[in-house]
């Protein structure tokens, strides 16, 4: 399962799911690309690859604005040689109620999480096809299947990437038929994390969501959700794409959002 | 990435349920390899021992319990313990739903979704045991959007589907009460071409069965499906339990993954 000789992106990888991803890329051999707009955290987390002698850049870029992306994949194809794998993990929440939320709220959440997933991906697979060789995938969410109250633009993004991952498979199944490429493009959904955005969460609220996982513990971004980036990462995943798959220990039995 | 851990594959005497079988050796598992054709059986543990691992075949039909205790026991007498259980055991008798005889219907319940139910059954308390436990169904996309002909086999492979989460809940008391680290998941196969798929198809329906699939190919048993139920299996995917997997290049790859 080795990620000997790849380069990935992975974006918002400052801290996080992101970080823990780009850790377990970094472990299986991949030459990881660090993405955030906070440089001493994207910093921080190259200094962490490097101590477990991974091989990392950094690039501080805002992938809301589409010459901030292509500056991102230049440095990357000039340092790397190429870009194999993309993570679209980005992420970020700005809550309100709907009928409170300010259109900036809302431009906000779906620019970073949806545009931001399309410019990257748009850019990388030119790439990928060029190598016949490419791994598109998208950190989604349990609560994209739920809803999820005072979340409306952060679950519209969500469950948005569901269908930009399965027309970009699609579009990407094409290549594979036509010239050999093997590019999938698949999402992984977690469920409740300790991060950054759930510490905002109220405690009666947090305390039931972390009950009503079935595997009895909160992910490990690295181990857990960084395991399964790295397995359909592999080439042993290529007849995988267009899959959702569900990385929460078991949260969507429990449909938590409901309640 | 699987060594030390044993492995019993219903139904791996050929086809996907053989390709599993192998990939679990090469990733290090002891295996069990079962099925009801004992001199199919014989023949993939021979494989498997000639490729350097280490196997024994054991002939049962999954749908008997008497037969599957012998399994589990025979499981644990030669290596000690059971680690991991992929229920891929299956037939399908098809006919309309019109013509399809009561033995018809009972053989491919009994078989698919019945056996799957007796071997879990009888797996979990030695999984217990050992505090590490991996189920893996083999379903089908099918399951999930109907075929014509098929109402035995896909009312089975969408019971196991049911079973799958059910069990994964299950689990969540040795979890949390015993420390154990045991999940439940299906892998949902796409078209591959088996002796089933032969018998059941004629050559230009498997022709199209191909071409529909979005990567334009059947799966490879021991590469596409092996590989995920492989990965399923080790503790990598400690995280991921009542998920349904699709190994189907693409096809209807959405709509089998919730």
């Amino acid at each position: 399962m080795s990620l000997k000789g790849r380069t990935a992106v992975v974006t918002g990888s400052a801290r996080g799911i992101g970080r823990g991803i780009a850790l377990k890329l970094a472990e299986e051999g991949a030459s990881v690309v660090v993405n955030g707009t906070t440089p001493d955290a994207i910093d921080e987390t190259v200094r962490m690859i490097k101590e477990e002698n991974g091989t990392a850049i950094g690039v501080t870029a805002d992938i809301t604005i589409k010459t901030e992306v292509e500056r991102m994949m230049e440095e990357t194809v000039n340092t790397f040689g190429t870009v194999d794998i993309l993570v679209n993990n980005a992420g970020t929440h700005k809550d309100a109620m709907m009928v409170n939320m300010t259109e900036e709220q809302w431009d906000n959440v779906i620019d970073v999480m949806l545009k931001g997933s399309f410019f990257c991906t748009q850019i990388a697979a030119k790439h990928m096809r060029k190598n016949k060789f490419g791994r598109v995938i998208t950190i989604s969410s349990e609560g994209a299947w739920y809803g999820n109250i005072g979340m409306v633009n952060y679950i519209t993004a969500k469950a948005g990437q569901f269908g930009f991952t399965l027309t970009a498979a699609r579009e990407f199944a094409m290549w594979s038929r036509k010239e050999g490429c093997d590019i999938t493009c698949n999402c992984i959904t977690p469920g409740y994390n300790d991060t950054r955005i759930t510490q905002a969460v109220p405690e009666k609220i947090d305390k039931m969501f972390r009950d009503s996982i079935v595997m009895g513990r909160i992910a490990d971004s690295k181990e857990d959700i960084g395991g399964v980036v790295a397995f359909l990462s592999s080439e042993e995943a290529s007849y995988i794409t267009g899959a959702i798959i569900p990385a929460g220990g078991g949260e969507h039995l429990s449909a938590p959002y409901i309640s | 990435m699987l060594k030390g851990k044993v492995a019993i594959v219903t139904g791996s005497g050929n086809g996907v349920g053989k390709g599993i079988a192998l990939r679990l050796s090469q990733k290090g598992a002891d295996i069990v390899v079962n099925d009801i054709d004992g001199a199919a059986a014989n023949e993939v543990a021979k494989m498997i021992k000639e490729q350097g691992g280490n196997a024994i075949a054991v002939k049962a039909d999954v749908s008997k319990k008497s037969e599957v205790e012998i399994l589990v026991q025979t499981t644990v007498t030669e290596f000690g313990r059971l680690d991991i259980l992929v229920n891929n055991a299956g037939e399908c008798k098809a006919a309309l739903l019109e013509d399809m005889t009561e033995e018809d219907w009972d053989r491919v319940i009994d078989v698919d979704l019945k056996g799957t139910f007796l071997c879990t059954q009888a797996a979990v308390p030695h999984m217990r045991k050992g505090k590490y436990g991996r189920v893996i169904n083999i379903s089908s996309p099918d399951a999930l959007i109907g075929e014509t002909g098929m109402v035995n086999f896909i009312s089975a492979k969408a019971g196991v589907l049911g079973l799958t989460i059910s069990v994964a809940k299950e689990f969540s008391r040795y979890i949390n009460e015993e420390g154990c680290v045991m999940t439940c998941n299906a892998v949902l196969v796409g078209y591959s071409p088996t002796n089933m798929t032969e018998e059941l198809f004629p050559e230009h329906a498997r022709d199209h069965f191909a071409d529909v699939v979005p990567l334009g190919r059947p799966a490879d048993p021991e590469k596409d499906v092996g590989s995920t139920v492989a990965f399923l299996a080790s503790e990598k995917a400690s995280y991921i339990t009542g998920a349904k997997i699709p190994v189907t290049g693409g096809l209807f790859a959405c709509i089998s993954s919730y």
